[in-house]
């Protein structure tokens, strides 16, 4: 369950101060999967910062299961970060470490000695068995986009952010992936929010809102 | 298309190719300056110690009279004399030899008891030449008011001669005399300029010169001269003096270190230059596929080597400059300790070392892109086991066979090279080990430094190259000190030092009989030469008593033996470095004199370049070689007290208490000569250091700003800045201790090389190994704090960029 109750963000800019949010309210319900839709620069990937405690609000408050994200101090917002999944645009995968281990690794940042139970299936329904020793520069951008999503899920997360994950990929690639992703989140009862340009690839969720100068339509 | 068409295509493909450049570099400024930096400090380093070199060898054949032709040969007295008879210089004159020009040298005291060196010459043509050059405008002023009793003093020497209030101390001159008119100059040197006349009235010379200088002259004249000087003086060539032969290894040693620190700066600029390359490979990529041409491309990257080159060379040329002007005075006073250099040096400009410094830039830089070339890359393995090869050869063979200089410095190469080689082999090994962790941070710091450690192993290597470098330097200074001290607790035993310069046989046999005094030895000596290298003997008194503070190699006293049969003693450096063996005949020559004995065994000395002889008292007397007394060495009593002795020798026995040394102040002095020979080499050391520390600190942050991307990503997955702070500083102390670990090895075998090679081939001196544990433990300490912040920094720039979003 999240709740954002009169979120204000604004960023300098060249002295200026530029509102970005402005009294935003969200809620979404538990398990429920939300497309956030919206033109550039209307403070999609911000709210979405906010809610993965990258960044901090001005005023406001952000419930994420009953954790207040505007009240927790930097080592609370790692704890909390690596209890959620993040999807990226740009993967964010981490360029040393094989497919495995990208995979395991936020799973084993929150549980170092529990096994993987998941992991087979995982990688099997995501099609990545055969890539597991692969480095990511060695993948294509659609297989990039599934180890992160793999990441994202292992460690069983109440809430996966994602943000723009298809915008690097073509049209089929980015249905697969999204079909992927809303099919994993829900047998897993999972908390779904995605940044997305795509009207199309919205109707993939239970929800969807739209940003406007600041805040939802 | 025609060939005007196709230069102005070149042209210009060239200019857009090189104004790419520029905004490369333009966008990129640190990457610049590291680049710069590192060619620039490794050519100033050697350009400082060339420039240095080539003033001290050219000041000490600058004509001491001011000839302005270069002084081919020189009158000099007869060996053990102190002057030649000004008679030599008008037999001279009246034989037509104009260019000859007489020097009249020596020291006079102010009233308050220092002493001040003086020089006279002859001032017409002093004047002359001054007025004939405009580069000394401040000695130009008093050539329009000059006075025949003036005295030119040279300003460092001022508090001598010149009071607080600004008033001329008086010279201490027989009663009655003219005291002469102090001027303060620049330039002038150690000696005190005045005119011959002056110099005789002030020294009370009675017409005796110290040298005569010669210029250019016939064969004619040169037999003419042979028959003036016959048995009066003697003849010696200006290139063959004593200077040139002794200080060659003091300025080869220092000339290796300033290259080491060339090779150090040139992997510096080395990391650079591939982080530069890679980083423009995309941009290089570009253009090609715009259309660029590789000639074009080619071009432009040979122009921009060359005004690298250049510019490095002029900025290197430029810190030489002041590095060569700050050591300068450090390196006189070794000069003048170790090799009687009697001119101040002063360093000027020299264009010359520009174009040093850019062909060395040149050739590092040819090399360092030739070496990146695909061909080049192609044969790396081959070139690699190739290296290997001579490397391990010609360092066993020098090993066993090392005799000269040059090859002792090249076992240290060898050395060197070997660790470049294998160095990166151990990274690479060490990075594969099959380790395993469950932890993901563990994890992601395995696979990331094994990800990162090629890009690192050129900083590691140059880290491990300078900081070998470094450390053996360490052990070499640590050790000369070490065995120094040893030396000088038994070489200077006696109690008191009582200087004077004739031997006065009564007062040597009333301090003899006195009940506190145990011992009275002599120190007299002559000098010479042994087949043409410079040499003294010396004699400490009759008895063997008189030498038992010499510390033989053999490690046994010296005995009766020793003496026996035309037996005699010779240093240490008269066996390594001159070739002398036990049992052989040398000839002592000392003008037409001859001295020959047999060497019975060879004592420890240091810090003396020529040979030094030591035979009994009697047999140096009965030589007939001219004789300088030094003084007398005083053993006291156990019960006896050394300032009661010194007041006696004053009170009673007449001595000047300014004569007088007791034994912790001539320690001290020396002490201070061989501290002194050893600063220039500690500053460079350091310099060095600093470089590689540069080095380390640079490549650690373009590992870091390569890894913040990595480092955000972490975060983003939870990773908490202080886990990032942990794994980076671990990540970096693991760096620098695997540095270490190849490091020491290195300073170890390079200082073992420069002990048991260098040190003897060049000085003739045995150091025995003693490692500064200190000093190393402060240099990894250092390197470690280096390391910390390096890591600490990144950690920094990413926590600022999460708040600044």
């Amino acid at each position: 369950m999240i709740a954002v109750n009169n979120l204000c963000f604004s960023r300098e800019d060249g002295g200026h101060s530029h509102t970005i949010l402005d009294q935003l309210n969200l809620t979404v319900p538990v398990a429920e999967q939300v497309a956030l839709l919206g033109d550039s620069g209307s403070g999609k990937t911000t709210l979405l910062h906010l809610l993965a405690g990258l960044l901090r609000a001005d005023s406001g408050s952000i419930m994420v299961n009953n954790h207040e994200l505007t009240r927790c101090d930097e080592h609370q917002l790692s704890l909390y970060r690596r209890k959620i999944g993040l999807v990226f645009q740009h993967y964010q995968l981490l360029e040393c470490l094989t497919v495995r281990q990208n995979i395991l690794f936020q799973h084993r940042l929150n549980a170092p000695a529990q096994s993987a139970d998941d992991f087979a299936h995982l990688v099997g329904t995501l099609g990545l068995e055969d890539k597991l020793s692969a480095l990511p520069h060695q993948l294509s951008g659609g297989e990039q986009q599934r180890v992160g999503i793999a990441r994202a899920l292992l460690h069983n997360p109440q809430l996966v952010l994602a943000d723009e994950p298809t915008g690097n990929l073509d049209l089929k690639r980015s249905h697969q992936v999204v079909k992927l992703l809303t099919t994993l989140c829900r047998e897993r009862n999972i908390n779904l929010i995605m940044v997305t340009h795509s009207h199309q690839l919205a109707e993939y969720f239970d929800n969807v809102k739209t940003l406007k100068d600041g805040n939802l339509e | 298309m025609s060939k005007h068409s196709k230069m102005a295509t070149l042209s210009n493909e060239v200019r857009l190719v090189l104004s790419s450049h520029l905004a490369f570099y333009y966008r990129h400024p640190w990457l610049l300056a590291l680049f710069i930096s590192g060619l620039s400090l490794g050519s100033a380093l050697l350009t400082a110690i060339a420039g240095l070199n080539q003033e001290a060898q050219s000041r000490f054949e600058a004509s001491a009279a001011l000839l302005t032709e270069p002084v081919t040969y020189l009158i000099k007295p007869l060996t053990g004399k102190q002057y030649i008879d000004g008679e030599v210089w008008l037999e001279l004159r009246r034989s037509g030899i104009t260019q000859a020009q007489p020097v009249l040298r020596g020291t006079v005291k102010t009233e308050q008891g220092r002493s001040l060196s003086i020089q006279g010459v002859n001032t017409l043509l002093w004047l002359k030449a001054v007025n004939a050059s405009d580069s000394q405008p401040q000695t130009q002023q008093f050539t329009e008011e000059w006075s025949f009793l003036r005295l030119l003093v040279d300003e460092q020497f001022a508090s001598r001669i010149v009071s607080d209030d600004g008033q001329s101390i008086p010279l201490s001159l027989p009663v009655g005399y003219r005291q002469p008119e102090i001027r303060l100059t620049s330039d002038i040197g150690l000696w005190a300029l005045t005119d011959l006349a002056t110099a005789d009235y002030l020294l009370g010379a009675n017409g005796q010169l110290s040298f005569i200088e010669l210029s250019a002259f016939t064969d004619k004249q040169a037999d003419q001269i042979n028959l003036i000087v016959a048995g009066k003086a003697q003849l010696v060539e200006a290139a063959n003096r004593n200077f040139t032969v002794l200080s060659e290894a003091f300025f080869f040693n220092l000339s290796a270190l300033a290259l080491l620190g060339y090779i150090v700066a040139a992997f510096l600029s080395f990391n650079a230059i591939k982080l530069t390359l890679s980083s423009r490979k995309t941009l290089l990529q570009q253009m090609h596929l715009l259309g660029c041409s590789k000639q074009g491309i080619r071009l432009a990257l040979i122009i921009e080597l060359i005004s690298v080159s250049l510019f490095t060379a002029i900025i290197g040329a430029l810190c030489g400059y002041l590095i060569a002007n700050a050591l300068v005075l450090d390196l006189n006073r070794t000069l003048v300790g170790l090799y009687q250099f009697d001119k101040t040096l002063v360093i000027v400009w020299q264009w010359s070392k520009v174009a040093l410094g850019f062909a060395l830039n040149l050739s590092a830089l040819t090399v360092i892109m030739v070496s990146q070339t695909p061909l080049v890359q192609q044969y790396r393995r081959w070139a690699f086991y190739s290296c290997l090869a001579v490397s391990l050869g010609a360092g066993i063979w020098l090993l066993n066979e090392a005799a000269t200089d040059y090859q002792a410095l090249l076992l240290c190469l060898c050395i060197l090279m070997l660790f470049v080689l294998i160095v990166p082999s151990i990274l690479r090994f060490t990075v594969t080990l099959p380790l395993t962790f469950s932890n993901p941070l563990a994890q992601w710091l395995h696979a990331d430094s094994r990800f990162h450690l090629k890009d690192l192993h050129i900083a590691i290597v140059a880290m491990v190259v300078a900081l070998g470098s470094a450390i053996s330097m360490q052990i070499m200074v640590n050790s000369f000190a070490v065995t120094l001290d040893r030396h000088l607790e038994t070489q200077l035993s006696a109690d008191i030092y009582l200087r004077t310069d004739t031997h006065n046989a009564d007062l040597r046999k009333a301090l003899s009989s006195q009940s506190d005094v145990a011992l009275v030895s002599i120190y007299q000596q002559s000098e010479g030469y042994i087949d043409s290298i410079p040499a003294t003997l010396e004699s400490y008194g009759d008895d063997n008593k008189h030498y038992q503070h010499i510390s033989l190699t053999s490690g046994g006293k010296v005995g009766t033996s020793h003496f026996a049969q035309q037996g005699c003693l010779a240093n240490e450096q008269a066996a390594i470095k001159y070739g002398l063996q036990q049992q052989n005949l040398v000839s002592f020559v000392q003008n037409d004199q001859q001295f020959n004995c047999r060497i019975s065994g060879f004592f420890y000395d240091y810090g003396n370049p020529g040979i030094r002889l030591l035979t009994r008292e009697g047999t140096h007397n009965d030589s007939h070689l001219n004789q300088v007394f030094i003084g007398y060495s005083i053993r006291l009593a156990n019960s006896s007290s050394l300032d009661r002795f010194s007041e006696r020798l004053v009170n009673e026995f007449k001595q000047d208490s300014t004569q007088i040394y007791p034994n912790e102040r001539f320690k001290r002095y020396a002490s201070i000569l061989f501290n002194d020979t050893f600063v220039v080499t500690r500053l460079l050391n350091g310099f060095i250091l600093a470089v590689a520390l540069a080095s380390l600190g640079t490549s650690l942050l373009s590992l870091s700003a390569g890894q913040l991307k990595q480092l955000s990503i972490l975060h983003n997955l939870g990773v908490s800045r202080r886990q990032l702070l942990v794994m980076k500083l671990t990540q970096t102390t693991l760096i620098i201790l695997l540095t270490i670990a190849l490091t020491l090895p290195l300073g170890l075998a390079l200082g073992i090389a420069l002990l048991k090679f260098v040190m003897p081939i060049a000085f003739g001196w045995t150091i025995h190994f003693n490692p500064d544990i200190q000093a190393l433990i402060l240099t990894c300490l250092t390197l470690l704090a280096v390391a910390a912040l390096c890591a600490y920094l990144p950690i920094r720039k990413l926590t600022r960029r999460v708040n600044a979003k």
